[in-house]
């Protein structure tokens, strides 16, 4: 087997037994990508020397006994994620030449740990959009089909993973933006708590929904690189306090006694019955497994996705207000009036889906409407936190779909915002409630010659994280 | 011509005196080049997020309670969405519908008036930066941005500029009295938006107000205040229709002008900032809180004077300074001698920077005799130089008072042997020379014999001679 | 639902965007199209029901009024934007 098919934990072994050192992994990796990511264009960056440079530190830790668990392995960056001097470009032309002059809290964490990052991975711009088409800079491919989209917005991350391009990769989670693409290209992503990864150095999107997250090959990969980026940082006040983030504590232990709800609000008109029938698949695995599975009900659902829109424009719009041409990134030319500058570095520099989605968050903030709209989604928020509160009462987990369909072909839905909108009614929901919740690849649907994956999403209340992986590792190694 | 009278109300912005900003650690202080007293956080970089300020809380809750207000206990933090050059993110981290205080009053006094000011709320906020004209274009400067501010609303209570202006000095002595800013106009730690319409007098309606911005000093703020009503006195008269706008004051034409801003630039968009989580005032907090608030200054000044017998001079010199009135405040409690504890701290340039005890200490060192009157500064220079306890620097230095009247007998005897000129002068009459007498004897003890006991002791002597 | 013309000028205006003619339809189409969608909400009984504004459960989270991060030079800082003499440049400014 090649290093760069390769898990965490096989790669880890490896380096610690000596057979391979981090500079040879990083020199492997960065060979992969040369050979593949010309087709699957992953990566907006490659950080060679970077690369090399923090090899060289993962060789001393290991040599001195430092070494940790993601010590030496090669990782990639969604680009939404501050590294201090390697471009951060949020895959927008605002910020095609933005160099960072601070690493993000991740960042930092990861460095600490002695992880190798390879570059920044494409993604929709600003993580706004489901297919990674709204990127400004590049396309990316579906590593499991080239002509169908890797979902989005952490696309480039996904698909890196996917082709053994990186043996893990970080991602962003505003509504479903982890979940969607891990489930597109048959990967393993993680949504954790709202406040366990720190925010600090994440370009924000919608501020109340962002959380940052992993995407790896296997579950206990997946619980390793949560342990090591999340912690308690003093920059961002959501961050929570410290708490217990063993997340690999319970894997492998069998799940008797697990109750795990199936709410039918997910299986539904729009959901592609294969999808509907991997999903269902699963969840007889995970009861064969010893989970106790009932069906259950959660009618909060059907206004989840209108409230998220709402909310998350109206945070985005004020979040990239910031993006003026005047202090960082791009500035448009020959212009001498301020408020022309304004306009037309701000038209110019942003993509049509962000100029739309900071459009209606204007609207829903402004005079006359803030009551009718964004007060209004707020409620429907604390009823949606409420239903789930319910349910967690009578189950430990809840098991869905992750999207209701398996990957489109590229340009299929990227002229028609609102089907592209609907494709996110199965993910939203956990953002909304500030939820953890896994994206695990559970088969394949066959399409026009291309086996397309499938993932099934596991839902937890706050903090359940360990349960979370427990069921899921239950579910991979009985596959 | 109906007779008109204004109605004024007043926004005012203070800067609190924190070391550092209200979101980031930058230091909060004027000063410094362009641009070198920021950070990622207040230069509103991309990723970069807000953490309050403990103490700017403490400080605007403070201010509130020193001027009458309630104080929350369910407050948070908006989002106010404008763009301009001088403000990074876009927004402004301010208060909306939960500020920290309300519902306060400021009591003023015109001409004998009395009069009750309502304040509608206190919020806190940030600062922006600075634009700096320049031949090229202009240039921003974000040492400013983030500077922690509290922005004080009064009700339209206000009638007469005299009125406005008794109400901005009463204000700035209640902040400066409780110790959260140095309310400084001409640095612009104070600042003053005046809310002005005019109205037939009798009639209680309010009518169309306009905003003047940007006035820096008092002087401006009550000729603003003339010129903007005798404008729309005559624009009423003249039967054109008022416009709600914000309009500035040009004190060179001793006239407003209006600002013209485009139609729909004020739709702020608040929202709840979701980078900052609530902040919960308990009932503790407020206890705690309110212990820290002093007398009203002028209640101050009559204890001084009635109950630690302190000359009015002396009183106010101290109450004018709210730092050294708060510092003798401390340390009255614990000494004899509260008139000698003035006067002590009156007599040294820096007092406020010696602690309470070390005051407190020193009076009672000298009250009971045990060190004489020069020996503080002395001590103080000690002190300020290598610090520790006074009672070790006084042995160190050597300056306990001679209490041994074996000792100053002997002293006093062979001076007077040594000096007969000066004898023969003080029976003569010449009460004067017994200074000279004296002078020897301190200069005989190094300074360490109590004046007072040695000149009695002299006088008793040269009775009997 | 509509979005008619001044409404979304008045939009354009907050947003500090133009809408290039080629786009005017399109966009004031779909920009209607999701407010109508949001309006299921509208369906959505909220009385007496607390809006969530911040997801995490937290509160009174306060820093002590000191330094604790290294200060960053001004060079760097700038080191991204047009800066004459240590100030960022912009048009002028009238005010
Ligand atoms: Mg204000
Ligand atoms: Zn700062």
């Amino acid at each position: 087997m090649k290093y760069s098919e390769m898990d965490i934990a096989a790669l880890s072994a490896l380096l610690q037994k000596r057979e391979v050192s981090a500079k040879e992994l990083a020199a492997d990796a960065l060979a992969a990508i040369k050979e593949t990511d010309g087709t699957i264009g992953a990566y907006l960056t490659v950080a060679e020397e970077e690369a090399c440079r923090q090899a060289e530190i993962a060789d001393k830790m290991l040599a001195d006994g430092t070494a940790g668990a993601l010590t030496g392995i090669p990782f990639a960056m969604k680009d939404n994620i501050c590294t201090k001097s390697v471009r951060t470009t949020c895959a927008s032309k605002m910020l095609e030449n933005w160099l960072p002059v601070y690493d993000a809290c991740v960042t930092e964490q990861l460095k600490k740990a002695g992880a190798v990052m390879l570059g920044k991975t494409n993604m929709d711009e600003y993580a706004m959009g489901s297919s990674s088409e709204n990127s400004a800079l590049q396309l990316t491919r579906n590593p499991a089909a080239p002509d169908y989209v890797p979902g989005g917005s952490s696309g480039g991350s996904a698909a890196a993973v996917a082709a053994n391009e990186c043996a893990f990769a970080i991602g962003s989670d505003t509504g479903g933006s982890i979940r969607q693409p891990a489930s597109f290209c048959g990967v393993v992503g993680m949504k954790p708590t709202y406040g366990t990864v720190s925010r600090y150095g994440l370009v924000a999107y919608a501020s109340s929904f962002d959380q940052i997250g992993p995407l790896t090959k296997t579950v206990a990969d997946n619980a390793k690189v949560l342990e090591a980026i999340s912690c308690h940082d003093r920059r961002d006040s959501t961050s929570l306090p410290e708490y217990d983030t063993n997340y690999s504590a319970l894997i492998g232990k069998d799940l008797s006694g697990m109750r795990i709800g199936l709410p039918q609000e997910y299986f539904g008109e729009g959901i592609h019955p294969e999808v509907a029938a991997l999903v269902q698949n699963a969840a007889k695995k995970l009861e064969q497994a010893g989970a106790k599975i009932e069906e259950c009900s959660l009618p909060a659902v059907s206004y989840a996705l209108p409230a998220y829109y709402v909310l998350c424009c109206a945070e985005a719009s004020s979040n990239l207000a910031r993006f003026d041409g005047i202090r960082y990134g791009f500035r448009a030319e020959s212009v001498d009036d301020l408020d022309r500058l304004y306009r037309k570095t701000r038209t110019e520099g942003f993509g049509k889906e962000v100029r739309r989605r900071i459009l209606l968050g204007n609207y829903v903030l402004s005079a006359g409407y803030y009551d009718a709209y964004y007060k209004k989604a707020q409620q429907a928020r604390t009823l949606l936190i409420r239903a789930f509160r319910d349910l967690f009462a009578q189950y430990d987990l809840l098991l869905a779909p992750v999207a209701p369909t398996p990957a489109y072909k590229i340009g299929e839905k990227s002229n028609d915002p609102m089907e592209m909108a609907l494709g996110d009614i199965c993910t939203v929901p956990v953002n909304l409630g500030g939820l953890p919740a896994i994206s695990v690849p559970c088969g394949t649907v066959a399409q026009d010659g291309a086996n397309l994956p499938v993932g099934f999403q596991l839902i937890g209340p706050a903090f359940s994280e360990a349960k979370i992986y427990q069921a899921a590792a239950a579910y991979e190694s009985g596959v | 011509m109906a007779k008109y009278e204004s109605v004024i109300g007043l926004e005012v912005h203070i800067e609190l005196r924190t070391k550092t900003k209200i979101f980031c650690d930058c230091p909060a202080d004027h000063g410094g080049d362009p641009n070198t007293r920021c950070c990622p956080v207040c230069m509103g970089m991309p990723g970069t997020l807000p953490v309050l300020n403990k103490q700017v809380v403490d400080f605007a809750a403070r201010a509130g309670m020193m001027l009458n207000c309630e104080i929350a206990h369910f407050s948070k933090m908006d989002r106010k969405n404008y763009f301009y050059p001088d403000l990074p993110k876009a927004y402004q981290i301010s208060q909306l519908d939960h500020p920290l205080c309300e519902h306060g009053y400021i009591d003023i006094n015109v001409n004998g008036e009395e009069k009750r000011i309502g304040i509608t709320r206190i919020h806190i906020e940030e600062d922006a930066g600075k634009l700096v004209h320049t031949d090229y274009g202009s240039g921003a400067d974000c040492n400013r941005c983030g500077v922690p501010l509290i922005e004080i609303v009064s009700e339209p209570d206000i009638r007469t500029a005299a009125q406005a202006r008794a109400y901005l000095e009463r204000l700035r002595e209640l902040i400066r009295w409780v110790g959260v800013s140095d309310c400084q106009m001409e640095t612009g730690s104070m600042r003053c938006d005046v809310n002005l319409s005019i109205r037939p007098v009798g009639d209680t309606n309010l009518y169309t107000r306009t905003e003047i911005k940007n006035l820096n000093s008092l002087k401006h703020i009550v000729a603003a205040i003339d010129a903007e009503k005798a404008r729309q006195i005559d624009e009423t008269e003249a039967g054109r229709e008022l416009v709600q706008e914000t309009r500035r004051y040009d004190p060179e034409k001793d006239k407003t002008y209006s600002m013209r801003v485009k139609e729909n630039a004020n739709d702020y968009r608040y929202f709840p900032d979701p980078d900052l989580v609530p902040i919960i005032l308990t009932d503790e907090d407020h206890a705690r809180l309110r212990a820290m608030i002093p007398d009203l200054p002028e209640e101050r000044l009559a204890k001084y004077v009635n109950e630690y017998k302190l000359p009015e001079a002396t009183a106010k010199t101290l109450c004018d300074e709210p730092k050294l009135a708060n510092l003798y405040q401390a340390a009255v409690a614990d000494v004899k001698q509260p008139k000698l504890l003035a006067n002590l701290m009156l007599a040294d340039a820096d007092a406020v920077n010696i602690p309470a005890a070390v005051w407190a200490e020193l009076t009672n060192l000298c009250a009971d005799g045990k060190i004489n009157r020069s020996a503080p500064a002395k001590l103080l220079e000690a002190y300020r130089e290598k610090g520790g306890e006074i009672a070790a620097l006084v042995k160190e230095l050597g300056l306990e008072q001679v209490q041994d009247t074996g000792l100053l007998n002997a002293v006093a005897d062979e001076v007077i042997a040594a000096n007969p000129k000066a004898v023969a002068d003080y029976k003569a009459g010449k009460e004067a020379a017994i200074k000279a007498l004296m002078g020897q004897i301190m200069k005989r003890t190094k300074g360490a014999a109590n004046p007072q006991e040695a000149t009695e002791l002299l006088k008793e002597k040269l009775a009997k001679l | 639902m509509q979005l008619d013309a001044k409404t979304l000028d008045t939009l354009a205006w907050l947003s500090r965007l133009d809408i290039p003619e080629d786009e005017t339809e399109a966009l004031s189409g779909s920009i209607a199209e999701m407010l109508t969608f949001f309006q299921q909400l509208s369906a959505l009984d909220t009385e007496g029901v607390e809006p969530t504004a911040h997801i995490a459960p937290l509160e009174n989270v306060l820093r002590e009024d000191e330094p604790f991060s290294p200060r960053l030079d001004r060079d760097l800082l700038l080191s991204g934007t047009q800066s004459e003499d240590g100030l960022i440049t912009l048009p002028k400014v009238i005010g």
